[in-house]
């Protein structure tokens, strides 16, 4: 049983009502058709450096999964260690080859699944331990809000590079999947304080009253009800954390404590060429060239998201 | 012996295309006729107490020892005469000049004792003096080639158990203080402190005492006769001065003002140090051995290869001790800068554990001898080494660099042979799965393979290898891993295969501290080899006098390492520095290039701005 | 005020004791330990080794060293390190100032830098080069910030050899020049670092500051100044500015940390000796008492500078003088991205 009410956002949000209440007309049954995330797309087509972004983005990430498909040569096999050794781009590797004969085109497309995927994942748990983080602060206030949003001020204080080179280092060889937890749980806190921001502010609205007053639990209240309106931030949340992380990953890669060679990520593949910047220069230009393209379509694909989520905040919208 | 972090490029060549068990060098570009090397002036040196030619070398034998000292005494007075005032010239006309020496690594320490790495090692020899010096020929039987530093002539006992040191008068701490066999005394007791540290320490294990009759002499009492007894009196220690050091605590010498400010006594005196950023050097003018001829040696340090290579290639520094191969030809490109090829006396390796769980149980995989000599076999060293090094490394036969006493280029060597080895394991029951990978009933054919981060040339290496033995079936993890942590897990016997590289001082010694059964528990052999037959060999081989017979019983012990491949023995780098052509050169001493480095001189024609910053400059930064 | 100032030092001091804490427990939990990488020689003794791990107080047990260090702290003494052989307050002393310098200037180029872009970005709004420099600064917010700095290196220094290759000043003819001479010689190495770190946080500042200023571009106080006949620059810079800037000096407060996590790529990658490459080195060394140090310094300089954001906010505006009742500072909130 359930009612449309619009939502402070545009669009129209269901609300769930107790039983007790009467069916509601047939005709409101009906999906509408301006649901609220048709009208996020809606408002999201209108900017054209956001679609340009997601275009850009879908490509990347096309060529990426295909990668099986595209590349000529396998991403881990020495091709002649003599002969094809530390190879300027040419037509048969059109971004040359590694000091151990590797087809440098077959290692970035093959790294970017690894980056990428590392990335996604990495920015979907910080995503979800912020959200139940933040919610539960939100939600419960008083002193366990206060508390729990000092420990967050206090993780945040420390600079994340550092304790990321700390950690990862110290422990040697971190495999993809500790690797990404790592990331994750080192990268929550802004995402919790963004949801226990709005998670406060809904709390008290009549609707949120209302449906606790008809029996709602908090886990309900707080899943079917507040979340969804938070959605949107949470979601820019991601898109900011996957170019963050796909950053991260870079770097500590580069210094040793990520992905580990002989594993190829964009990171690693900078690695490689670390030493002989000048002379092997292809292998640092193209997986930068690489990184620095999917992030700015993230960050792209991000900007938009948040334009269109929130006309009236000031972020860049037209009025 | 240290662990030499990396190696870099080395030129060679495969005889044949077949497995290599030896190869030969290219001819290597010859320094241009501009830059002439200089031979050491010791022709007319009036310290040529014991030049090659003379019978002086005794290889422990003892015949006509008497003769010999009066040969050498009346040479010695002849030799003085010419030559002249040699030592104490303070005005040389064509002294002057600077060299800048880019590091790729930063100096850790100044403290002789502690010198590990080759740049401490370098500030080291620079400051400080030994009693004598190997020659170029880098010989450590016996006294032949030594040169004579700290001590102007030895003698040996009759029974060859103990060798007296005569100090040169002359000689000087910096701080005017004079050289006394006290300071050779108290050197002696520093190093062999157990709660020093000194690494050196377990070198001097065969001395047991040092006494000193008078002022200027010091005698070294031996516990029993071998060959290398000169070696390890002269070569392990510099000296250094009692009465700076006398005080302080030993665990609190790395920490002390000396150690910040050495006082030394050897041609380069120490002027300033900034961590991370430059050392610098100044000459000595009053030094007993005369005053060097270049003014100043910086050592301007980068904190890794890229920058110390930009800083040569800019003309910010003279000389880079390692050129890698791909940059050699950017080297060359340029007109103001020459490659010297030199050897590194290092090997690299591939060591496998023959005992794992700590040395409790034999490894399932690499106890196994026709394993490891398939695995050896599997392995095509002459196109790793020509992959990773170009032309800048030889394939050694066996654990030794060439040119150490302990090497033997005809030693056998397991040749490259993949339908060999597939045999050896199939008949040895290691069956191909269907994925490739082989098994014997539950087992499969897999190991880790451990390298340290901190080298590329290791970390390319295990790539390549692993690609080479997956064609034989075996599955090989790369686990790249820091050095603290690969050194404990080395120090714990805790590994299944590692990439390592030995640098050595040439000692025969080296083979007893690497591969003898008594090593495992006292050594460096991580891979808990033990074969006695190998052990009599080597200990035979460190005992005898007749250099023939010492090269037999080694052609044997090697034969015995060849057949049973504790190890894989991959590559020897060559080193190529790039010199700055105005710098005229002494040759090069394998071990130290900057042996000669007081007889380099830069012509008054070709000076650039920093060559004349001169002496004086910079007193008042040092008194700060 | 005076209230809400005492109340977060103590909220930063507790901070700063809980992250040293778990900084402590982490790196003596890892495995490695300090003495292996300056002892690695294997002619030195079983015994011996453990003769200086008990020097240095590494073998008892692990909360005994917790409070031998925090004594330690409380006296001013950070510990011995073993890889520099000397007072770990002699290794930072010679470390920070390095950090501060090319922090600093990294702010200053960021933020005039930054908001240079956003005024123009602004005043020339959906014009090409409003959409090039947005673009530009998308693309600057996305980089790796090592892989700028070793562009940067390629291109500047090695290819086109106009700017040293790293390090602070010229070691070798340094010490010999006249002061206007070695002022140019530091300038010269601090363009390339210092540049590199400003780029990225300026197109940050530069997007931040461009959103704020459209947020207050339709106040009707600039109608009004507008109606007077001002020219739309002084309206902009006098006008606009002045309230736009706000949001932007919290960012101030924040970009403190962004530049100690960014300064330790761009100080490795150049061989700059600040606290970042200091930091980088003692973890490969396994070096204990420097990364402690460097933690603490970390986390210090973070907290300052979100309570010099809120501070300044507040001064800056008068509405929250009134009102400083938000328990968490919230001006900083929702800018911290994950």
């Amino acid at each position: 049983m359930t009612v449309t009410r619009p939502s402070e956002r545009g669009g129209a949000v269901w609300v769930p009502v107790g039983p007790r209440d009467a069916a509601p007309p047939e005709r409101e049954r009906r999906r509408p058709a301006y649901g609220p995330w048709r009208a996020l797309w809606r408002r999201y087509r209108r900017d054209q450096g956001a679609v340009v972004g997601l275009a850009v983005l879908a490509t990347i990430a096309a060529i990426i999964i295909a990668a099986p498909l595209l590349a000529a040569y396998p991403p881990d096999v020495p091709l002649d260690i003599i002969a094809l050794k530390s190879q300027p781009p040419s037509w048969l590797h059109p971004l040359g080859t590694d000091p151990v004969s590797r087809d440098v085109l077959s290692r970035v497309l093959y790294g970017g699944r690894v980056s990428l995927a590392i990335a996604v994942l990495a920015a979907l748990t910080a995503a979800t331990v912020g959200t139940l983080y933040g919610a539960i602060a939100g939600y419960a206030g008083g002193a366990v809000d206060a508390i729990m949003m000092r420990v967050t001020d206090a993780c945040l204080s420390i600079p994340r590079v550092l304790l990321l080179l700390t950690v990862a280092a110290l422990w040697g060889r971190l495999s993809i999947g500790g690797l990404v937890l790592v990331l994750g749980f080192t990268g929550w806190f802004g995402v919790s304080r963004i949801v226990r921001g709005e998670v406060l502010a809904l709390r008290d609205r009549e609707w949120a009253i209302a449906a606790r007053a008809l029996g709602a639990g908090a886990t309900r209240t707080l899943l079917r009800h507040i979340l969804p309106n938070v959605a949107s931030p949470i979601i820019v949340a991601i898109a900011l954390g996957i170019g963050n992380v796909i950053l991260l990953e870079a770097g500590l890669s580069f210094f040793g404590v990520g992905v580990q060679p002989p594993q190829a990520s964009w990171g690693t593949i900078m690695q490689d060429g670390a030493d002989q910047v000048r002379a092997l220069w292809w292998l640092t230009v193209f997986p930068g060239l690489a990184i620095v393209t999917t992030v700015m379509a993230v960050h792209a694909v991000a900007d938009g998201l948040r334009r269109a989520a929130d006309p009236r905040s000031g972020y860049g919208a037209r009025p | 012996m240290a662990d030499s972090g990396d190696a870099g490029p080395a030129p060679g060549v495969t005889i044949g295309g077949l497995g290599p068990s030896f190869v030969a060098p290219l001819p290597i570009s010859m320094p241009p006729a501009s830059v002439r090397p200089i031979v050491p002036a010791s022709s007319c040196h009036p310290r040529v107490a014991s030049p090659a030619p003379l019978p002086i070398a005794r290889a422990g034998g003892r015949a006509g020892g008497r003769a010999r000292r009066v040969v050498c005494a009346a040479l010695m007075v002849l030799g003085a005469g010419c030559g002249g005032s040699g030592g104490i010239s303070a005005g040389r006309a064509d002294a002057g000049g600077t060299i800048v020496v880019a590091l790729a690594a930063d100096v850790r320490n100044l403290l002789p004792a502690y010198a590990i790495s080759t740049q401490d090692q370098m500030v080291a020899d620079l400051m400080f003096d030994r009693l004598a010096d190997p020659g170029d020929s880098l010989n450590t039987v016996g006294d032949r080639g030594f040169l004579p530093r700290l001590a102007e002539r030895w003698s040996w006992s009759a029974d060859s158990l103990s060798i007296t040191f005569h100090l040169d008068p002359r000689a000087r701490w910096h701080d005017g203080v004079p050289v006394r066999a006290t300071d050779v005394r108290f050197t002696y007791r520093l190093f062999t402190d157990t709660t020093a540290a000194v690494p050196a320490a377990s070198q001097l294990a065969a001395i047991d005492s040092v006494t000193t009759p008078d002022s200027l002499t010091a005698t070294f009492w031996f516990k029993h006769r071998y060959p290398e007894q000169f070696f390890d009196a002269t070569y392990q220690m510099h000296i250094c001065p009692e009465h700076l050091l006398r005080g302080i605590p030993t665990s609190a010498l790395l920490a002390s003002a000396f150690s910040k400010h050495p006082v030394g006594d050897g041609q380069f005196r120490f002027a300033s140090w900034t961590p991370g950023s430059a050392l610098e050097l100044v000459a000595d003018t009053m030094n007993y051995r005369g005053r060097p001829k270049l003014d100043r040696v910086i050592l301007s340090i980068s904190p890794n290869y890229g920058a110390a290579m930009a800083k040569l290639l800019a003309g910010d520094a003279d000389l880079f001790e390692s050129v890698h191969p791909d940059n050699l030809s950017e080297v060359r490109r340029r007109p103001d800068l020459t490659t010297i090829p030199y050897d590194d006396p290092s090997y690299g390796f591939l060591w496998f554990n023959l005992r794992t769980a700590k040395g409790t149980r034999p490894h399932p995989l690499f106890a196994d001898r026709d394993l490891r000599r398939a695995l050896s076999m599997a392995i095509d060293r002459a196109a790793i080494v020509r992959n990773v090094f170009d032309t800048l490394a030889y394939v050694p036969p066996g654990p030794f660099p060439r040119g150490a006493s302990n090497a033997d280029p005809s030693a056998p060597a397991l040749p490259y042979d993949t339908m060999r080895a597939d045999r050896l394991l199939d008949s040895a029951g290691w069956r191909r799965g269907s994925d490739g990978i082989r098994r014997k009933g539950a087992r499969e054919l897999a190991f880790t393979l451990s390298v340290p981060t901190s080298s590329k040339t290791r970390q390319q290496i295990a790539v390549l290898i692993q690609d080479q033995l997956a064609h034989v079936g075996a599955r090989v993890t790369v686990d790249p891993m820091e050095m603290p942590v690969l050194m404990q897990r080395l120090e714990g016997h805790d590994f299944d295969a590692v990439l390592q590289n030995w640098r050595t001082d040439g000692a025969m010694d080296d083979l007893r501290q690497t591969w003898t059964t008594d090593a495992v528990r006292h050594g460096a052999n991580y891979g808990d080899y033990a074969n006695p037959t190998f052990d009599a060999l080597v200990d035979s081989a460190l005992t005898t006098s007749d250099p023939a017979r010492v090269h037999e019983l080694l052609h044997r012990a090697y034969t015995i390492l060849d057949n049973d491949a504790p190890a894989v023995w991959l590559y020897q780098p060559r080193l190529v520095a790039g010199v700055h052509r105005r710098l005229h050169h002494a040759p090069f001493r394998p071990d130290a290039w900057w042996a000669h480095l007081a007889d380099w001189s830069v012509p008054v024609a070709d000076r650039l701005p920093r060559d004349n910053i001169g002496l004086t400059a910079r007193t008042t930064a040092q008194a700060q | 005020m005076r209230s809400f100032v005492v109340r977060r030092l103590v909220q930063a001091v507790t901070v700063a004791a809980a992250v040293t804490t778990l900084t402590f427990v982490l790196i003596h939990l890892a495995p490695g330990d300090p003495l292996a990488g300056t002892m690695d020689d294997p002619r030195v003794a079983p015994s011996v080794r453990a003769h200086w791990r008990q020097v240095y107080g590494l073998d008892r047990p692990l909360p005994v060293q917790y409070v031998r260090f925090l004594t330690g702290v409380a006296r001013g003494d950070l510990g011995f390190s073993v890889s520099y052989n000397e007072p770990v307050i002699a290794v930072i002393r010679r470390a920070v100032p390095n950090t501060l310098m090319l922090a600093g200037t990294a702010l200053v180029l960021s933020f005039a830098a930054g908001i240079l872009i956003a005024v123009i970005q602004v005043r020339r709004e959906g014009t090409l080069t409003d959409r090039a420099l947005g673009a530009i600064s998308l693309g600057l917010y996305s980089l790796p910030d090592f892989w700028l700095a070793q562009v940067a290196l390629l291109a500047f220094s090695y290819w086109l050899p106009i700017f040293p290759a790293g390090g602070t000043i010229d070691p070798v003819i340094h010490p010999y020049l006249g002061p206007a001479a070695a002022a140019l010689d530091r300038v010269r190495h601090l363009v390339l670092p210092a540049v590199t770190l400003a780029a990225l946080t300026a197109a940050w500042i530069a997007r931040f500051q461009r959103a704020a200023l459209l947020d207050v571009a339709a106040d009707d106080y600039l109608r009004t100044a507008r109606a007077k006949g001002l020219s739309e620059w002084t309206i902009l810079v006098r006008h606009a500015l002045r309230n736009a800037l706000l949001p932007v000096i919290t960012l101030f407060g924040l970009s403190l940390s962004a530049f100690v996590s960014g300064a330790v790529f761009v100080e490795k990658v150049f061989g700059w000796p600040g606290i970042g490459s200091v930091a980088v080195d003692a973890v490969g060394a396994r070096d204990y008492p420097v990364i402690i140090a460097c933690t603490i310094i970390g986390s210090i300089l973070v907290a300052a500078g979100s309570l010099i954001a809120d501070l300044l906010y507040m001064l800056a505006d008068p509405r929250l003088r009134r009102a400083e009742g938000d328990a968490d500072g919230g001006a900083t909130s929702a800018v911290a991205g994950a």
